[in-house]
């Protein structure tokens, strides 16, 4: 009876409400400015001698790094808060800061510093995250890198790749000689490691999808051949030294097969080497130049450069036998291309009227964005989550990165020597 | 002094006939103490002065290619841009080597091809590599045997110049014929 | 059969047509005598009866008068021999009948016993019988109580039954009052919404509301950052209450699709966009607004 007299009276007052009585606002152009965040340097909460914090600083310049935030910089803080007691939104508020970050470290015995951090948003006056970590000394800036992780995924809905790293390769010339090296380091460029030195070309490194491992050319012998070579033992196997071109090897995304380019049957084409029995499969056949595979999600179909048409293009070929489809036709030159691991976008070389540029074409509408202004950018490298895509600037012989929506780009740390061909590994564990 | 006065020539030569030649090439050719001068030098000749290829007594004689007075000397190839076909002036130069190795079975030879530092880098492995093959497939159509040949590809990794001009570029364009050891 | 035929036959066996012939003349004497034989016995019998009841009568009737004369004085000597014989009888009889006397004096004695002790027994059956009326009678008198309490309980639950029905009449009546009254309000508020409305809808409202709307949209989607995980499927529906400064009080996120992230940079677009922009006229300005955020 109650329930009924409740229905009826809630019927009444749907058909008595006028549809104007709310206003309905209707929003589809937000902005894509970079997300205003505070991070207060983190303290020492303990009456010891404090240890060097300052890798806590890459939790700014992670954000930053990403285009997605704006960190306000330290010297513009409004105030330090150590703890939620003296935290007083309303003049971050003011000051339209959307999210606040805080942090103390503290000694947590044998040498362990327990970590802990609060994510804050401003507006709402909600703590959004709270986490306690526990790190030593060593492992410091991979657990601030691990924040940026935490804080990213929560701000942005993407999985961050702030802890992942960077494969690249050094050249020091001095008159006659050279010194070229393969090198992986964190993506910011710090801890550096060296995983091959040679006195002549080591190129196109591309990493395990699990990790673990590079695949290289290298031209030690004096002539190309390709090596995978495992990175916690440095144990590694040539698999590849036919007569003539043996590049551009690339591992395909279940791990199980090589792609690279041969030229053993003429000229440069594509081929697939199985890696368990190492048997070869020949994907194209072209007397023009065919290099730079690249696979797609599926571990079959490739993205490949050829100049069949006269200028270097983009095409497709979806397996062994399949007839090859042009993807680029914007651009006189179109070249080096790598595939997001959604299997959404295609980030490549692309040259107008006079410089080598990085693009991204979307691959299912074939839209082409161009990100970069050259003048010889090269070697695109997708992060694993799809956000940011490093590169080369060949005129600099430096690395940069660029958001994968061109809003934000930066050069990276300047290294000694020329440095060239990042390459982003996947996820780590 | 007859020399100097064909060098002369040729430098007068060179520079009509690179006016032709690409816009990209031109800075390189200009240039009179480079690489590039000199192979402007040996293709100029090559067309109607076989006699001064021929003044000596025994032009594919075993050390000719060490002999600063013999177009053996030359050992570059230039290349345009993105392009593997040999140049016209190139021509003469090649089947000289050709011929050269015709006649020394013995003589061994390495062909390095180069690109600038423009565009990928793989993609400019390949491309060096058909700058190679290209001048290989010349080489033994001269009567060079395939096993004398050797032929490596170093794409943009190993630039004689390393500014990023179309000066630098033009030098770094080419294909190093290496003679192995006598 | 012709005659030419039975010829055949004579002549054929003349022994056995013979003795067809002698049987069928022997039926018919037979036939003939027998009707002969059965007239003439009855009439004979008749006139022989008659005559001789009259002869035997008058000469019976004289021998049995002697007869019963002989027969008379025969009884009599018999009786008295009989009876002398009686009286040397008699005193036998009388010893026999007093032995007789005795023993059914004994026998009404035993019976009278007999009697006495059945009446003893009955006596007792009587009072036993008493006992058990007595006990029915309480046992009814029990009963009758009990059916009394019933009747009174079930009497009191009736009562109990009327007066629940003449509340739930007496609410539902309200009930009924209160809705009719509630109705009439809705009434009332809806001519009253549809003359607001008549006014609303005019065309210098209508455009009002929409600079009002439009200004809103655009100075909230300044303050909306998307986050890197919008796509075209995502949308969130946020129902903010404002004052009429436009200071938003409350956000409340309806129905949303998209992730976290999503959420949380629409809710806060509206709260980073407080005060919302001032509304044109009284009459455009809503209190509560919803925002429909699409991930586009």
């Amino acid at each position: 009876m109650k329930a009924l007299l409740t229905f009826t009276c809630i019927l009444i007052y749907a058909w008595a409400t006028p549809s104007y009585a709310i206003l309905n606002v209707e929003i589809t152009q937000g902005t894509e400015d970079a997300l205003p965040i505070a991070i207060v340097p983190f303290y020492w909460d303990s009456k010891e001698t404090a240890p060097d914090l300052s890798d806590f600083n890459v939790i700014a310049s992670d954000l930053l790094r990403s285009g997605r935030f704006a960190p306000v910089p330290e010297d513009k803080l409004l105030s330090r808060p150590t703890s939620t007691e003296n935290l007083d939104f309303s003049s971050w508020k003011v000051a339209g800061i959307d999210n606040l970050v805080i942090g103390s470290v503290r000694p947590a015995g044998n040498q362990q510093f327990a970590v802990k951090f609060q994510l804050f948003d401003v507006f709402k006056g909600e703590q959004l995250l709270g986490y306690s970590l526990t790190a030593d000394a060593s492992s410091l800036r991979y657990t601030a890198h691990h924040i940026s992780d935490l804080i990213y995924q929560q701000l942005t809905g993407q999985k961050g790749a702030f802890n992942t790293k960077v494969a690249y390769v050094t050249v020091i010339r001095d008159k006659d000689t050279a010194s070229y090296k393969l090198e992986v380091s964190d993506t910011d460029g710090f801890n550096p490691v060296t995983i091959l030195t040679s006195s002549q070309p080591v190129m196109s490194p591309s990493w395990s999808p699990d990790g673990s491992r590079l695949a290289y050319v290298s031209f030690e012998k004096r002539r190309a051949q390709i090596y995978t070579q495992i990175l916690s033992s440095g144990e590694r196997i040539k698999v590849s030294e036919f007569a003539g071109l043996n590049g551009a090897p690339v591992w395909s995304p279940d791990g199980k097969k090589l792609a690279m380019t041969l030229s053993k049957d003429g000229n440069a084409d594509i081929y697939v080497l199985t890696l368990k029995d190492k048997s070869l499969q020949r994907m194209s056949k072209h007397w023009g130049i065919d290099t730079e595979p690249t696979w797609l999600p599926d571990s079959r179909s490739l993205v490949f450069t050829s100049n069949r048409s006269g200028k270097p293009q983009l095409y497709k070929v979806d397996g062994p036998g399949a007839k090859p489809r042009r993807l680029t036709f914007e651009g006189s030159y179109n070249s080096s291309a790598e595939i997001s691991k959604d299997g959404q976008k295609m980030a490549f070389v692309y040259k107008d009227k006079s410089a080598f540029k990085i693009a991204t074409m979307d691959l299912e509408t074939g839209v082409i964005e161009v990100l970069t202004d050259g003048p010889l950018d090269e070697s695109p490298s997708f992060a694993p989550n799809g956000s940011m895509i490093l590169y080369a600037e060949g005129q600099r012989a430096a690395l940069a990165a660029v958001s994968a929506d061109g809003r934000f780009k930066q050069r990276l740390v300047a290294k000694e020597g020329e440095v060239r061909e990042p390459s982003w590994s996947p996820f780590l564990q | 002094m007859r020399n100097y006065i064909l060098l002369m020539l040729a430098v007068f030569l060179l520079a009509g006939c690179q006016s032709d030649a690409t816009k990209e090439d031109a800075a390189g050719a200009t240039t009179t103490t480079t690489d590039a001068v000199e192979t402007g030098k040996l293709a100029a000749d090559g067309k109607g002065q076989a006699t001064a290829f021929t003044a000596g007594e025994e032009p594919y004689r075993k050390d000719a290619i060490n002999d600063a007075t013999s177009p053996l000397s030359q050992q570059v190839i230039y290349f345009d841009f993105n392009a593997s076909t040999i140049k016209e002036e190139y021509r003469d130069l090649i089947t000289w080597h050709g011929r050269y190795l015709a006649s020394n079975a013995d003589m061994k030879l390495r062909l390095e091809g180069h690109t600038d530092e423009r565009g990928s880098r793989e993609y400019n492995v390949a491309l060096a590599d058909s700058r190679a093959q290209a001048v290989s497939r010349m080489l033994m159509f001269q009567g060079a045997a395939k096993k004398q040949i050797e032929v490596i590809s170093y794409g943009e990794e190993k630039p004689v110049a390393l500014e990023h001009n179309e000066e630098a570029w033009s030098k770094n364009r080419r294909v190093q014929l290496v003679y192995e050891a006598i | 059969m012709k005659d030419g035929s039975l010829l055949g036959i004579i002549r054929y066996d003349s022994k056995a047509f013979y003795i067809a012939l002698i049987l069928h003349l022997l039926i018919v004497v037979v036939l003939v005598v027998s009707v002969n034989f059965s007239e003439r016995p009855v009439t004979a019998h008749k006139e022989v009866e008659t005559v001789q009841a009259v002869v035997v009568d008058s000469q019976i009737i004289q021998a049995e008068l002697d007869k019963i004369k002989k027969s008379e004085a025969r009884k009599k000597q018999k009786e008295e021999s009989r009876l002398k014989k009686l009286s040397d009888t008699t005193r036998k009889e009388e010893q026999k009948q007093r032995q007789a006397q005795e023993k059914r004096r004994l026998e009404e004695q035993r019976i009278a016993d007999l009697k006495q002790k059945r009446l003893a027994e009955e006596k007792q059956r009587q009072i036993e019988s008493q006992q058990l009326a007595d006990l029915k009678k309480k046992k009814q008198a029990l009963e009758e109580q009990r059916q009394a309490e019933q009747q009174r309980l079930s009497v009191l639950q009736k009562e109990r039954q009327e007066e629940e029905l003449a509340r739930e009449n007496a609410k539902r009546a309200a009930e009924e009052e209160k809705q009719k009254e509630l109705n009439a309000q809705a009434l009332r508020k809806k001519l009253a919404e549809e003359e607001q409305q008549r006014y609303l809808n005019s065309d210098k409202m209508k455009k009002l509301r929409s600079q009002y709307v439009k200004s809103i949209e655009r100075h909230v989607g300044k303050n909306w950052i998307k986050p890197a995980s919008a796509n075209k499927d995502m949308f969130c529906n946020v129902i903010i209450t404002q004052n009429r400064a436009g200071t938003v009080l409350s956000v409340k996120t309806d129905e949303c699709k998209g992730d976290k992230a999503f959420q949380l940079s629409v809710e806060r677009a509206v709260l980073k966009a407080s005060p919302l922009p001032d509304a044109p006229s009284e009459d455009v300005f809503d209190r509560t607004v919803q925002f429909t955020f699409v991930g586009h």
